[in-house]
């Protein structure tokens, strides 16, 4: 099951056309072009995590949300490093993770009248956006809590200021 | 006026500030940043000119901002916001400038001039709008592959991105509605989808439509939508949210539709 050749050939295409596909989306929603690299080693760990994930056997669900929560601590880790806001690396290291596929799928299961598969992957859809979301709130709100401190810091400043009028 | 008096600021007054922090603002919530984000920046530089109780209010399509001086005057302005999208590159170097301004404290017309910088730099030029183009077709492309089509599919789709973002181009200047926007754009991208399959470019019709579907997907607006939850911006994530599940649905729909009248038209295979 470790066996390299074996990985490549079954996640090889998907992971370079995952990362083309990711380096688009960089161009498409004007990441800087010193960033760009960036953007791409996020959506290679987050598709890396994901193959992992499957070769664990691990459902749709788990898959996306290990996967956005080490997406979303690469992009929490470099904002802080190269200071940049953390959207720049987040949106790049999750778009590989989209569930465009089973949109699709859903819809056509709809056109065609299949209620069956239309609640089959409507689940699943909602699953994997559930997944994602999850992934990204856990982490973001570990991050939140640790560093920034801006809503207690406007509620302090806003009552100190508040305080001096009233000793005026 | 305050303690930072010994900085020479040929211009405080509260109005002419707000106005720069409301500008500031307002191309951040365009480019895409998070309401926590636009509040903080807002409250910073009207705070670094001056004191009193600046009182910041953001949803997704509107700024209140309201500022009581020292000297006991209230003013209020409040800006509508009408479309926006995401624009990584904008945000980083608004996110730049307003740590500039807070540090340095510029006069308004430096900061007038750099927003102007920002957001209409390239904008117009043609060189950036073939990069655009070219990150589209990647895009499309690149998904199309990755969902499992074949290099043909992965052609057509990026065939059918130029095609996509010509139409785009051309419409987004006459639509401000985002769902029905959506709606339209998905009708066509499917149709354009089908036709490159019915020519022999595209092997697979559903591989096609996933490529071209990513582009359209509302995810990042979905995404963005939690995060300004979990920050504590319940309203702005639920109005995002609400819309981006009405955009998906709009994307299906469209594509629904397509698919439906391509089979009444009956467009006869080439390849």
């Amino acid at each position: 099951m470790l066996e390299l050749g074996y990985l490549w050939s079954k996640y090889g295409v998907m992971l370079l056309s995952g990362l083309v596909g990711t380096l688009g989306f960089c161009i498409f929603f004007h990441v800087k072009k010193d960033k760009l690299i960036y953007g791409c080693i996020g959506g290679m760990i987050s598709l890396l995590v994901y193959f992992f994930c499957i070769e664990c056997g691990m459902n749709d669900f788990f898959q996306n949300m290990f996967a956005a929560i080490i997406a979303t601590l690469f992009a929490e880790i470099m904002a802080r490093v190269v200071k940049a806001p953390s959207t720049v690396f987040l949106i790049p290291a999750v778009i590989p993770l989209t569930p465009g596929s089973l949109l699709y799928y859903t819809m056509e299961a709809a056109v065609e009248g299949d209620a069956q598969m239309t609640k089959y992957y409507g689940q699943k859809t909602g699953m994997v956006a559930l997944g994602i979301a999850l992934g990204i709130v856990l982490v973001s709100a570990i991050f939140y809590q640790m560093s920034h401190k801006n809503v207690e810091m406007k509620v302090k400043l806003g009552n100190e200021k508040r305080k001096g009028f009233e000793t005026k | 006026m305050s303690a930072k008096e010994s900085n020479p600021i040929s211009c405080f007054e509260a109005e002419k500030v707000m106005e720069k922090a409301l500008d500031i603002g307002e191309a951040m919530l365009c480019s895409g940043a998070e309401i926590l984000r636009v509040e903080d920046t807002i409250m910073r530089i009207c705070l670094a000119y001056g004191d009193g109780i600046v009182d910041v209010f953001t949803i997704l399509s509107l700024i209140i901002l309201s500022w009581h001086t020292t000297d006991d005057k209230n003013y209020t302005q409040t800006r509508r916001i009408y479309s926006y999208s995401t624009n990584l590159k904008k945000l980083e170097e608004l996110n730049a400038l307003s740590r500039y301004i807070c540090e340095e404290k510029p006069s308004c017309d430096f900061i007038e001039e750099q927003v102007e910088r920002i957001m209409y730099e390239k904008d117009t030029k043609k060189t950036g709008s073939a990069v655009l183009l070219f990150g589209n077709v990647l895009g499309a492309a690149g998904f199309a592959v990755f969902f499992g089509g074949m290099l043909r599919d992965g052609i057509a789709a990026g065939i059918a991105a130029v095609f996509l973002y010509l139409w785009m181009n051309f419409y987004q200047k006459h639509s401000s509605n985002r769902v029905m926007f959506t709606l339209l754009t998905s009708f066509v991208a499917g149709f354009i989808c089908i036709l490159m399959v019915r020519l022999g470019i595209g092997v697979n019709q559903d591989k096609v439509m996933i490529g071209i579907i990513m582009l359209l997907i509302p995810g990042i607006n979905m995404m963005n939508s939690l995060r300004d939850m979990i920050c504590g911006d319940i309203i702005t994530g639920m109005l995002k949210l609400a819309e981006s599940l009405m955009v998906a649905v709009a994307i299906a729909g469209g594509f629904a539709l397509a698919i439906i009248l391509a089979g009444f038209l009956a467009i006869p295979f080439v390849g």
